[in-house]
């Protein structure tokens, strides 16, 4: 079967250092948007990633980036760009070198690269520091100048490891800023991660890792719904919080009803969203209580890395 | 679904032949090299012995020069194969403390910044990435033996008269292929070393004691043994006992006892040193990451 040229795919793909495991039998296809990779250390976060951009070949399954594989590495390569979690710089590189160089291994022609390489450092918003060393640069620059050097080439497959570390609230930020920019243009952007809060605030779905499996993956929202151990949290405001809860009680699949220390609202624990949405419903057509708003309280990253993970890495 | 706009386009120009690639480590390298002051002390004080090489060439084959410094021309030692396999001495030499000094920074800077993944993530294999290494130290090397010892070569012929150059014309092999070994060996040992020990001080250390002490344990085995078969562990002996053989020469300006060892096992042990540094080189250049997270 050809690979859908549009998609990520991998196929049943293990890694296996020596005996150690890296990935065991990971399969998913993933589209164009963000995509973040979630996991503990050791999970295989970045052995996904170095089978992503071809660093490492698999012990078994195959991986195809927009239907190629790194077999063909000419083609493979121009569209990956990767970002790697480490200060990965050439000794006494400058800002400047160390983009034009590499895009110099591209086999770009030395006017070219060098109007590429100005146009990243544009966009990573690093050309007044260019003609700077990088070991003079903070780590925010660090990160943007790798960003720079990532997206130089104009890969369409844009994987960041760990690009978020290190960073400080503002330059978080930014480069934040920047990834959804990439991804709204029809980029992937692959993206590992230790801060949930982001992860979630950025990301189009999620790949959970768990000691080199794959623990769930997709949309946020609908991993959550497949969580059906744990009851979905939903925050209900509204001004009888009482009557709610008392309402919510009867049915079977509520399995808590908490009103809110303030009395203004309740948050109720189920194991059927659907159903509790149409009792509420039916409670505010009726009138009997007046609702400001509704949101679930726990489809995102965090609560989901807790069920599926647990805090202290390991399966919860 | 979200319908995304693609506002740019990946690049769809010519791009330079892919043999081509390895060059651009290459030049990089050369770049960084030629910052260092004492790099370029070095280099001019490794081609000095070139210029005294030149000159005694111009003073044997000049007769008013000879006249004038009041020198007979019997007292000059004649241009020949033996000039020149002392020139190819001195001047491997020069190259091996070039190589010793330029040699353990190539990999190991890499190695140590984690750059291998930066290199290793395009369209350029291990291969090429030991290759555009490899060209640093060749080229590097050419420039202070063979090449300068192909000068000295036409100088001579230019000089000498009576068709010096068509009889002597068969020396150009011998300089180019001893260059040739000599400079290969040198640079796969010196990157192997850079791709273990990432200290330039220890490397280069190691690159000395790589060549001393199993010169040092053979000698031992010889004594102990009572053979010639310990000389195998001397490279710098087994260069010079193909050097002199490729100059038709019985016994050289060294004067040791190798005349006993077969060229063929010379060569051997040369090209066995290039391969296990191969070796070592495969096993090191890995691109991944060592920590998983």
């Amino acid at each position: 079967m050809t690979p859908d040229s549009r998609l990520i795919v991998f196929e049943n793909v293990s890694k296996f250092y020596g005996e150690v495991l890296g990935v065991n039998k990971v399969s998913f296809s993933l589209e164009p948007g963000i995509t973040s990779l979630v996991g503990p250390n050791g999970s295989g976060k970045t052995t996904l990633m170095n089978l992503l951009t071809g660093l490492i070949r698999p012990s078994q399954g195959a991986v195809y980036v927009l239907g190629l594989t790194p077999q063909q590495p000419i083609e493979f390569f121009r569209q990956v760009g990767y970002c790697t979690q480490f200060d990965s710089f050439p000794p006494g590189a400058k800002g400047y070198d160390f983009i034009y160089w590499p895009l110099r291994l591209h086999g770009f022609a030395h006017d070219q690269a060098a109007k590429l390489t100005n146009e990243a450092l544009e966009r990573a918003g690093m050309s007044q520091v260019a003609k700077r060393k990088v070991a003079g640069y903070s780590k925010g620059m660090r990160q943007r100048i790798r960003l720079a050097q990532a997206i130089a080439h104009h890969p369409s497959v844009l994987v960041l490891d760990e690009p978020l570390n290190g960073l400080d609230p503002m330059a978080r930020s930014e480069s934040i800023a920047l990834f959804e920019a990439i991804a709204k243009q029809g980029m992937h952007v692959i993206i590992s991660s230790h801060i949930l809060e982001e992860v979630d605030r950025i990301s189009d779905r999620v790949v959970l890792m768990s000691s080199g499996y794959v623990v769930a993956e997709g949309q946020i929202k609908e991993v959550r719904r497949e969580v059906r151990d744990h009851p979905m949290q939903i925050l209900v405001r509204c001004s009888n919080a009482a009557r709610l809860a008392a309402a919510a009680f009867e049915l079977d699949h509520v399995v808590e009803a908490k009103i809110l220390t303030d009395g203004h609202g309740v948050l109720v624990r189920t194991r059927d969203a659907d159903q509790f949405y149409l009792l509420l419903n039916k409670i505010v057509s009726g009138g009997l209580v007046e609702v400001d708003t509704v949101a679930p309280a726990d489809d995102d990253v965090n609560s989901i890395y807790q069920y599926l993970i647990g805090s202290d890495g390991g399966p919860a | 679904m979200a319908v995304y706009k693609r506002k740019y386009n990946p690049y769809a120009g010519s791009l330079t032949p892919e043999w081509s690639r390895f060059f651009v480590l290459t030049r990089y390298a050369f770049a960084d090299l030629f910052k260092s002051r004492f790099f370029v002390l070095l280099l001019i004080l490794s081609l000095i012995p070139t210029l005294f090489f030149a000159g005694y060439i111009f003073i044997a084959n000049n007769k008013t020069v000879q006249l004038f410094m009041q020198i007979r021309s019997g007292d000059l030692f004649s241009v020949e194969s033996r000039y020149f396999i002392l020139i190819m001495i001195v001047q491997t030499q020069a190259a091996f403390l070039l190589n010793c000094w330029v040699g353990p920074v190539l990999i190991a800077g890499d190695l140590t910044n984690g750059a291998l993944p930066l290199f290793l993530s395009r369209p350029f294999s291990r291969g090429d990435y030991v290759l555009g290494k490899l060209a640093v130290l060749g080229l590097l090397l050419s420039a202070v033996t063979w090449v300068p010892c192909l000068l000295l070569f036409s100088l001579q012929s230019g000089l000498a008269k009576d068709g010096w150059i068509w009889s002597h014309l068969w020396m150009i092999i011998p300089i180019v292929f001893c260059s040739a070994i000599w400079i290969l060996m040198l640079s796969f040992l010196s990157l192997a070393v850079s791709a273990w020990v990432k200290l330039r001080i220890v490397a280069t250390g190691a690159i000395f004691i790589l060549f001393y002490v199993p010169a040092g344990l053979g000698e031992m085995f010889n004594a102990i043994m009572g053979t010639k078969w310990g000389v195998l562990l001397n490279f710098s002996e087994m260069f010079r006992l193909i050097l002199a053989k490729g100059f038709h020469e019985r016994a050289g300006l060294i004067g040791r006892a190798w005349e006993e060892i077969p060229v063929p096992a010379a060569w051997s042990v040369l090209i066995f040193v290039c391969l296990l540094s191969l070796v070592v080189l495969n096993a090191r250049l890995r691109a991944r990451e060592t920590v998983r997270g």
